[in-house]
C-alpha cells in the first residue's frame, strides 16, 4: 500500500522541483499550528441550518405583520435595517456560537425580507430602487457578515435583484450579458482561486462562487419555460467561448498539446455542442460548471452540476416539439454519439497513456 | 518537539497545503502544484477516467432513453413480434457486453444495467400488444421480481438503488389502483421497505461488502424511510380524535418513528458516525414536534408564530451543536 505523503515529502518535492520557499520554512512550519480548529459542516448540514432559518425568518415577519408591530413602510424598513445591525453584531462578537449564529442568521434573513417590504411600500410598488436598495445592503452584508451560507444567500438574492430589474426594464435580452458575466466570472473566480487564498479572500470568494453557480444554473432552465421566449441561441453562443477558454487553461494545465492527441476533438466536440444548445444553452453552462467543479476537486458542484445536467438534457428532449418516434431516434443517436466519442477517447488514451 | 505532533509529519493533505499557502509558505503555483503531487486536483489519468465514465453513463442512458421512447410511440404498422423481437435483442445484446466486458469492469455492469432497464420495456410492450389489462404495480412488480438475479449478479450500487425503487413504485400503485385509498398501512409498508432496505445495506456495508462502499444509497432510502413516519404522525397530530376512531395503524406509526428515531441517532452517532442521517433524522424530529406545538398552543394567535420562531432558532443551535460535539467525538477516537 502507498504510504501517505506528509507535508515535508511535499515540500521537499516541491523544492527539488524549483518552487520558491522560503529558505527557513521547516523552522516556519514547526511553530505553526495547522490542526484543524473549524470543520467546516457537510453541505446537507448547511442546507438543514439555512432551511430552518429561513422558516424562523419567515414566521417572525409574520408575527410582526399579524402583531400590528410594523404600522408603517418606514418602520418596516427601519427594523429590517436595525435586525442586520443585530445580526451582525451577533456574528461578529459570538462567530462560533451555534445558537447565536443561527440567531443572526434568522434575524438577519428576516431583516432583509423587513427591508425589502418596506422599500417597496415605500416606493409604491415601483422594484428598481427598491431592488438597487437590496443589491447596497446585500453587498454590505456580503462584506461585513462572516458566514459562508450567508454569502451563498447574499449572492442569490443580489443575482436575483438584479434579474428583477432587466424584467421591469423589460430588458429581457440583457440576460444574455448576465449568463456571460456569470459564466466568465465563475471560471475566474475558479480559475484564479488559489491567489484568491493566497490574498485572505477564500472565505468571500467560495461561498461567492457558489452562489454563482447556482443561479447560472437557475437562470439557465429559463429556456424550459414557454413564456421565456428569448434568442436562447445568443446565450449558447456567449456561453461557447466561455467553455473554450475553460478547456484551453485544462488543457494547459495538464501540459497537453493543443494540436495532438484527443485534444483537437475536444475542442470540436465543445463547438459541436452548439447544435442542442442554440435551442437549450443550458447544456454548455452545466458542463462549464461540471468541468470547474472536476478541475477543482469541489465535490459541491459536481453533484450539483451533474444533477442539473441529467436534468436537462432529460427536460431537453421532453420539451422538444417532435414525435416520441423522432425524439427516440434523436436519444439514441446521441447516445450512440457518445459511446463513439468514448471509444476514440480510449483509442487515444491507451495509445498515449501506456 | 514531539516527532509526531510537529506539522512537518503531518499528512499533506489539501486542507494543510492551504493553511500553508495562507501563511506564506506556498505561493499559488507551488499550491497548484503541491495539490497535484498529493493527488487532490485531478491529474491526466484522472481526466481521462472522469471522461471515460461520463461518456459511458450518458451514452448508455441516453440509449435505453431512445429504446424506451421508440415503444412508447408504438408504432401501429410495426408487427407485434417485430417489437418483442427487437427488445430481446437489445437485451441479448446488453446482457452479451455485459459478459463479455466482465461484471467486475464498470462498462460490464453499466451493460447489465441497462439489459435491467430494458426488461421494463419488455414488459411494457407485451402489455401493449396483448392488452393484458395488467396494472401498473404488476408491471413494476414483475420487472422488480425479474431482474431479481442480475441485481445480485451485478454487484452494481445504481442497479441496486433501482430495484428497491422499482419495489417502492409498485407498493405506491397499488395502494392507489388497487386499494384505491392511500392509508396508513402503505406508509407502515413503506417504511418496511425503504427501512429494511437500510439495514440490509449497512450489515452489508459493515461485512465489507464491496459494492455497497457507497453511503449515498441508503443516505437517499432514509427520505423516504422517514417521509412514510412523518406524514402519517402529523395526520395523526392533527386530526386527533378522527383518525384514531378510524385508523388505529397510526398509533404503531407513532411508535416506530419514536423507537426509529432513537435508533437512528444512537447507531449513527455511536457505533458509526453519518451526520446525514442525523440531519434528516432531527428535520423529521423537529416538524413533528413543532406541529404537536403548533395544534397544542392555538389559542396563542400571532404569539404562536414568535415563539414557534424562537424555538425553531433553539432546537437548530441545539442539533448543530450536538453534531459538532459527536464529530469532535469521532476525530479524537480516530487519533
Amino acid at each position: 500500500m502507498k504510504a501517505e505523503l506528509t507535508i515535508l515529502d511535499t515540500l521537499d518535492t516541491l523544492a527539488t522541483e524549483g518552487f520558491n520557499l522560503p529558505d527557513d520554512y521547516k523552522n516556519i512550519i514547526s511553530d505553526l499550528n495547522i490542526d484543524k480548529d473549524d470543520a467546516s459542516s457537510p453541505w446537507y448540514v448547511r442546507f438543514f441550518v439555512g432551511l430552518c432559518a429561513w422558516i424562523a425568518a419567515i414566521l417572525l415577519v409574520a408575527f410582526l405583520f399579524a402583531a400590528d408591530v410594523l404600522q408603517t413602510e418606514q418602520s418596516a424598513a427601519f427594523i429590517g435595517i436595525l435586525f442586520c445591525a443585530i445580526a451582525i453584531g451577533i456574528n461578529r462578537w459570538k462567530p462560533r456560537n451555534d445558537f447565536m449564529g443561527q440567531l443572526g442568521l434568522a434575524l438577519s434573513l428576516a431583516g432583509q425580507i423587513l427591508f425589502f417590504i418596506g422599500l417597496y411600500d415605500f416606493f409604491r410598488e415601483d422594484v428598481i430602487l427598491p431592488a438597487l436598495g437590496l443589491i447596497l445592503l446585500e453587498v454590505i452584508l456580503l462584506w461585513v457578515y462572516k458566514s459562508g451560507l450567508h454569502r451563498v444567500i447574499s449572492t442569490l438574492v443580489i443575482l436575483g435583484a438584479i434579474l428583477a430589474i432587466f424584467f421591469d426594464l423589460e430588458i429581457m435580452e440583457a440576460v444574455h450579458i448576465l449568463v456571460f458575466a456569470l459564466g466568465a466570472g465563475l471560471v475566474t473566480l475558479h480559475t484564479e482561486e488559489y491567489r484568491f487564498l493566497i490574498a485572505g479572500l477564500e472565505d468571500l470568494i467560495l461561498p461567492v462562487s457558489y452562489g454563482v453557480a447556482i443561479f447560472l444554473m437557475g437562470l439557465l432552465i429559463l429556456p424550459l419555460v414557454a413564456d421565456f421566449d428569448l434568442r436562447w441561441w445568443i446565450t449558447a453562443l456567449v456561453l461557447l467561448p466561455v467553455l473554450l477558454f475553460l478547456v484551453s487553461r485544462i488543457v494547459a494545465d495538464l501540459s497537453l498539446d493543443l494540436r495532438r492527441g484527443a485534444v483537437p476533438w475536444l475542442f470540436a466536440g465543445c463547438v459541436v455542442l452548439l447544435v442542442p444548445a442554440i435551442r437549450m444553452p443550458g447544456i454548455i453552462g452545466a458542463l462549464i460548471v461540471l468541468l470547474l467543479a472536476f478541475w477543482r476537486n469541489n465535490r459541491i458542484l459536481l453533484g450539483l452540476s451533474g444533477v442539473f445536467f441529467v436534468f436537462y438534457l432529460g427536460a431537453y428532449y421532453y420539451s422538444l416539439e417532435w414525435t416520441l418516434l423522432v425524439k427516440s431516434f434523436a436519444l439514441a443517436g446521441t447516445g450512440a454519439i457518445m459511446l463513439l466519442l468514448r471509444l476514440i477517447l480510449l483509442k487515444f488514451t491507451r495509445g498515449v497513456g501506456s | 518537539m514531539d516527532n509526531n505532533k510537529n506539522p512537518l509529519n503531518s499528512p499533506a493533505s489539501a486542507e494543510n497545503l492551504r493553511r500553508l499557502a495562507i501563511n506564506g509558505i506556498l505561493d499559488a503555483a507551488a499550491l497548484k502544484r503541491g495539490l497535484k503531487i498529493i493527488n487532490y486536483t485531478p491529474n491526466r489519468e484522472k481526466w481521462e477516467r472522469f471522461l471515460n465514465v461520463l461518456l459511458l453513463i450518458l451514452g448508455a442512458g441516453f440509449t435505453v432513453s431512445g429504446i424506451f421512447f421508440f415503444f412508447a410511440f408504438n408504432w401501429a404498422s410495426m408487427h407485434r413480434f417485430f417489437k418483442l423481437g427487437l427488445l430481446e435483442v437489445a437485451m441479448l445484446v446488453a446482457v452479451g457486453l455485459a459478459f463479455w466486458r466482465g461484471l467486475e469492469k464498470l462498462s460490464g455492469k453499466i451493460a447489465l444495467a441497462t439489459a435491467s432497464l430494458i426488461v421494463g420495456s419488455l414488459l411494457a410492450v407485451y402489455g401493449q400488444i396483448y392488452q393484458t389489462g395488467a396494472d401498473s404495480f404488476q408491471l413494476f412488480l414483475g420487472w422488480a421480481l425479474l431482474i431479481t438475479c442480475w441485481v445480485f449478479i451485478g454487484r452494481f450500487t445504481p442497479l441496486w438503488f433501482t430495484w428497491i425503487v422499482l419495489f417502492n413504485l409498485s407498493l405506491v400503485f397499488y395502494w392507489t389502483q388497487i386499494v384505491g385509498d392511500i392509508d396508513s398501512k402503505l406508509y407502515v409498508w413503506l417504511f418496511l421497505l425503504n427501512g429494511g432496505a437500510i439495514l440490509f445495506w449497512e450489515i452489508s456495508h459493515s461485512r465489507g461488502v464491496d459494492w455497497l462502499k457507497s453511503r449515498w444509497p441508503a443516505r437517499l432510502l432514509s427520505l423516504p424511510a422517514f417521509g412514510a413516519l412523518v406524514v402519517p404522525t402529523i395526520i395523526l397530530i392533527l386530526d386527533f380524535t378522527w383518525q384514531r376512531n378510524r385508523d388505529p395503524w397510526l398509533f404503531l406509526i407513532l411508535i416506530l418513528f419514536i423507537v426509529s428515531s432513537a435508533l437512528v441517532l444512537y447507531v449513527y452517532s455511536q457505533k458509526t458516525l453519518d451526520l446525514f442521517m442525523l440531519t434528516v433524522c432531527s428535520f423529521s424530529i423537529i416538524v413533528t414536534l413543532n406541529t404537536w406545538i403548533v395544534n397544542s398552543l392555538q389559542d396563542l394567535d400571532e404569539l404562536l408564530l414568535l415563539i414557534l420562531s424562537g424555538l425553531l432558532i433553539g432546537q437548530v443551535a441545539l442539533v448543530v451543536t450536538w453534531f459538532r460535539r459527536v464529530s469532535k467525538a469521532w476525530e479524537a477516537r480516530r487519533i
